[in-house]
């Protein structure tokens, strides 16, 4: 008989059958009175048990653990399941009144007043100019939440003719409140988009602001946008 | 020339005008539609965080940490005092204001919660007069008093 038990756990408790159902703390005392029984009175003096050796088979987490999880989870971060039953996914086509997108489109014109440096009156720079080039790079970075768009081209002759306010910018959606206060999702890379601000039109290819928008203004664009495309 | 070195001197003058519009349509739509305050607040810090920009913690501390919704209190968000301390806790006056007061403030939509102190003797870093580097003006009037500068010395 040896004088110094180390138990691997499931070997021995696998040999005993013994069923542990008691949490750590309290579960030692017991266990030492066993392995002490155990070993040949003699040496009984001389028994150490290593507590790290011993690994419960049964028995649930302790309730220390878990609260700190729990509490970790709830700091900060959402995930998308949290996000969704938030309600932060959901836009309705009927909710929103024309209405109340105004304010948006009227802090959208001060905004583009000062992004594309242009007051009531400018124009617009022509393609042989020098300052078109970083123009039309200006244009394709502006955030369009509270333009007011219309659809010229499309390759679906139903979105042609939409417009309205546009209110969510996706990567590959545009969606747009209309005057009959209805919210509508339109594809960007099918449309060519028109666009006023005073007395200015531009005309934008949907095909260039298929990007994520936090994305956009970051992204450096390297190709020229051509004003035409060709066939 | 000068004009040029002034905007090459204003890093990311296009992302932090879209962040300022993001903002400020997030605060615009907080009482009316939480889906797109949270949407632009969203974006907002994710231009920030794609252009390495700093967004100030005053305006950082007015969107929801957790779902960026914009916090306007008694609208969006609730806002109240806490003292900290054990024997203030149980105090009665609860009304009176000192460096272990700190303000509260509960998001309704997520039910997050911040604390933040009320100690006029702590700063950021910010506030120190020490940290302003420079000061740039953007003001449409002044690049066009340039730009009228600029074409008369080219004249002469
Ligand atoms: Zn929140």
């Amino acid at each position: 008989m040896p004088s110094r038990i180390f138990i691997h756990s499931t070997s021995f408790f696998h040999i005993l059958n013994l069923k542990v159902n008691f949490t750590m703390d309290n579960s030692m005392a017991p266990l030492q009175e066993l392995l002490t029984d155990m070993v040949v009175p003699t040496h009984r003096s001389e028994i150490k048990i290593n507590p790290e050796h011993i690994t419960m088979l049964q028995g649930t987490k302790s309730k220390k653990q878990l609260s700190r999880k729990r509490a970790a989870n709830k700091s900060s971060t959402l995930t998308r399941r949290e996000y969704a039953r938030l309600g932060l996914h959901t836009l309705p086509t009927r909710q929103m009144l024309y209405e109340e997108a105004l304010p948006l489109h009227k802090l959208w014109k001060g905004y583009m007043r000062e992004h594309l440096g242009l007051r009531e009156g400018d124009t617009v720079p022509a393609v042989h100019e020098p300052t078109y080039d970083a123009f039309s790079r200006l244009l394709v970075k502006t955030d369009l939440h509270g333009a007011k768009i219309r659809v010229v081209e499309s390759k679906c002759p139903t979105l042609v003719g939409l417009s309205g306010i546009v209110v969510l910018d996706t990567k590959n959606m545009l969606k747009i409140l209309g005057k009959d206060n209805r919210i509508r999702s339109i594809p960007k890379s099918e449309c060519v988009f028109g666009m006023r601000l005073w007395n200015m039109e531009f005309t934008i290819f949907g095909k260039h602001l298929a990007l994520r928008p936090a994305e956009r203004s970051v992204k450096k664009i390297k190709n020229f946008i051509e004003p035409f495309e060709l066939e | 020339m000068s004009s040029k070195k002034q905007q090459n001197a204003f890093q990311g003058k296009e992302c932090f005008s879209r962040m300022n519009f993001l903002f400020q349509a997030s605060m615009l739509m907080a009482g009316s539609n939480k889906t797109l305050a949270a949407y632009y607040g969203e974006l907002c810090k994710n231009i920030g965080k794609k252009a390495v920009l700093k967004i100030d913690p005053d305006v950082k501390r007015q969107l929801c940490k957790r779902c960026s919704l914009a916090l306007q209190p008694g609208i969006t968000a609730d806002l109240e005092t806490v003292s900290q301390g054990k024997r203030r806790k149980c105090s009665k006056n609860t009304q009176n204001v000192d460096e272990n007061t700190s303000l509260k403030l509960t998001c309704q939509q997520c039910g997050f919660k911040r604390k933040y102190l009320v100690n006029s003797e702590y700063k950021f870093w910010l506030e120190n007069k020490e940290s302003v580097m420079e000061t740039i003006t953007v003001e449409q009037e002044k690049q066009k008093i340039i730009r009228s500068k600029e074409s008369k010395t080219l004249e002469t």
